[in-house]
């Protein structure tokens, strides 16, 4: 009984705050898409500006998106991603809260909620051919090959080349036009 | 060219080369510039192409990525193609996503409504080129790049100024060669309408126009020359028959005149010296009458009667010949005659004349004329005369005098009396020929010739229109015909 109205004031405090942070959306959130909208937008087109080696190719054909942690996306990834395809593969998204699930990915987009095991997850996932992206502070610095960084209401790209190296990444030219190039260990 | 029509051959001549050359110059002028804007306009054309397609490609991510600050910095690289007045990036709604404008000045460039993805075209703001922003094979967006074509404009005037000194130079240069043309062509032209005038003005069949080369107008100056010479011989013969013909005709008159002298002379002798012997012959006869009545019988008498009835008719014959010779001899003298006034004289001595008081005259009133009033009064009274006299056997004799249609130079005498057949009328007016007997109508035949000397000594005509029993009529006139 307990546990059981415990649990129900839990869920009453999240409808409230959700309620409550749907409130402050901004007006103008209605008329353009949101920030996850554009970010779930970007990822699609970096599977178009990035070339993944050969043997990075899914043996179902389907091009793998994983969100790793907590996803900030909300419907946004299913809906922008639904009925894509790259290089004629039908785009999959897969949400995993381990890094151990990650599996065979052709993008995996490590959530803020993950910040503090970081390290442990790009060490698991070193040399695969992975494109790692983020938007959790210093993450391309960090060794994250590409990061959304929200500036004054537009998102900028930092992109970690030596990362994207490492992961036998070739990112076009006409990305990395678009990003600040960010040597590892940047910054703190 | 009627506007060149009243030029001299040599201004003809340098405009026709003048505007030749100008209209030659200006069709090619024109031409090749119209060659150089369109060869102009394709290489612009190519060139913002080009442009447009690299630009294009490297805009499709700042697109995809919604960097319109990335776009902006690829736009801005047209700055090295002064030509681009403007350029910009719209989305596939046609919002403007990024934009470039040379100096600034422009207006934010906007796709007109309905303008293709992929267009190329001039319009006065210069040369609008449209390419679709394309990854992967679907388009992203467009790129507008509005090139302006100050360049071209440059150039046509750089063209004209060009186009405008070789006018210029070929113009004088046209003007100069026709003078020289004019030299060979209209000089001897002229010359020649030189030597006609001289020839028509002052009549000199002696000029010569020079002679000029083998071509048609040295041929035309040849054929002139030899017109003037058989003109000038052909006066020549002229002026010689004419010389001739006049000392000819002079010599006629002369002799005409001293024959004609010689026999007026002659018949006025011998009128007068043939009164005389009629004079001794009516005296003695009328004597022998007077003198010797008791011895002569009836028929002696009647014989004498009968001589001195022919002695009187030939004396008025004698008279009247002395009257027509003096009449050729008088000297005219004309003023300005009543033609009325001496008719109404006339008729009143003819009234007199006429026991039976049964004549009427009918005279015009105001018929004047200028003429020898002496011999005008003897032209009527011989006309008047005779009109009384042939009408005098009418019963209402009736004479007319006055102008044909009431006005104008041609006078008439109009009688009711016995007329005349029209196929004798040339025969009426020499002398002594009569259509009548003398026992019908006494005369001698002189009067009507009197009348046509009269009017002949004034240069005038006279002629006559009668019908037999219906009467006469005489017209006449004084001045010669104009």
């Amino acid at each position: 009984m307990f546990r059981e109205s415990s649990a129900r004031r839990t869920v009453r405090l999240a409808l409230l705050l959700f309620a409550f942070a749907a409130a402050r959306l901004p007006p103008a959130a209605a008329a353009g898409p949101s920030e996850y909208e554009v970010k779930a937008a970007f990822l699609y087109n970096f599977a178009r500006f990035v070339e993944w080696p050969l043997d990075a190719a899914g043996v179902d054909g389907t091009f793998v998106v994983t969100v790793l942690g907590r996803d900030p996306f909300g419907s946004a990834l299913d809906d922008t991603l639904r009925g894509k395809k790259i290089d004629d593969k039908r785009v999959v998204v897969r949400r995993v809260s381990r890094s151990e699930d990650v599996g065979r990915s052709h993008i995996v987009f490590i959530s803020d909620s993950e910040k503090d095991r970081l390290p442990a997850i790009l060490k698991s996932l070193d040399a695969a051919p992975v494109l790692t992206v983020g938007d959790m502070n210093q993450f391309a610095e960090r060794g994250g090959v590409i990061r959304f960084k929200v500036d004054q209401d537009r998102i900028r790209l930092e992109i970690n080349v030596a990362a994207a190296q490492r992961s036998r990444l070739r990112i076009s030219s006409q990305l990395l036009k678009l990003a600040r190039i960010v040597e590892p260990g940047m910054g703190s | 060219m009627s506007f060149l029509g009243s030029l001299t051959i040599g201004r003809k001549l340098t405009s026709i080369s003048v505007l030749s050359s100008v209209t030659a110059l200006l069709s090619a002028s024109a031409a090749f510039l119209a060659y150089d804007v369109h060869t102009f306009r394709q290489s612009l054309t190519r060139r913002i192409a080009t442009e447009a397609e690299i630009i294009g490609f490297n805009s499709a991510s700042p697109i995809l990525f919604k960097d319109a600050e990335a776009a902006t910095a690829i736009l801005n690289g047209l700055t090295a193609e002064p030509s681009v007045r403007a350029a910009a990036i719209l989305d596939l709604g046609g919002t403007r996503f990024a934009s470039y404008s040379r100096e600034g000045a422009a207006t934010p460039l906007a796709a007109p409504a309905g303008l293709p993805l992929t267009s190329q075209q001039f319009g006065p703001q210069g040369l609008l080129v449209s390419v679709p922003i394309q990854f992967e094979g679907r388009a992203v967006g467009r790129l507008l790049i509005n090139a302006e074509s100050r360049e071209l404009r440059e150039r046509q005037w750089r063209y004209a100024g060009i186009v405008a000194i070789v006018l210029a130079c070929s113009f004088v240069l046209a003007l100069a060669i026709s003078r020289v043309v004019e030299k060979t062509i209209s000089g001897p032209v002229l010359d020649l309408a030189a030597t006609a005038r001289r020839v028509s003005d002052g009549k000199d069949y002696t000029v010569r126009a020079r002679p000029a080369g083998g071509d048609e107008i040295g041929a035309l100056v040849s054929t002139f020359n030899a017109m003037l010479e058989r003109i000038e011989g052909q006066n020549s013969d002229l002026e010689q028959a004419r010389t001739e013909l006049e000392k000819r005709v002079e010599a006629r008159t002369r002799e005409l005149a001293a024959s004609n002298k010689e026999l007026e002379a002659f018949s006025y002798s011998v009128s007068h010296d043939l009164r005389a012997p009629l004079r001794a012959i009516d005296g003695f006869s009328k004597a022998l009458l007077d003198h010797c009545d008791a011895s002569l019988d009836e028929k002696g008498r009647h014989y004498l009667q009968r001589v001195r009835a022919g002695t009187k008719r030939m004396g008025d014959l004698i008279d009247d010949m002395l009257g027509l010779a003096k009449i050729s001899r008088k000297e005219l003298t004309r003023q300005r005659v009543d033609l009325s006034a001496i008719a109404e004289r006339v008729a009143a001595e003819l009234a007199g004349r006429d026991s039976g008081h049964r004549l009427r005259v009918v005279v015009e009133a105001g018929l004047t004329a200028t003429a020898d009033s002496g011999l005008v009064e003897v032209l009527l009274e011989n006309l008047m005369g005779n009109a009384w006299k042939f009408s005098s056997r009418k019963d209402d004799p009736t004479v007319q005098v006055g102008r044909v249609n009431g006005k104008g130079r041609v006078f008439y005498v109009r009688d009711n009396g016995a007329g005349f057949d029209m196929a004798y009328a040339d025969k009426l007016f020499g002398a002594f020929q009569r259509l009548h007997s003398d026992a019908e109508f006494e005369g001698t035949g002189i009067g009507l010739a009197t009348v046509q000397r009269i009017v002949n000594r004034h240069g005038g005509r006279v002629w006559a229109e009668g019908e037999p029993g219906k009467g006469a009529a005489f017209y006449f006139t004084l001045e010669g015909e104009a």
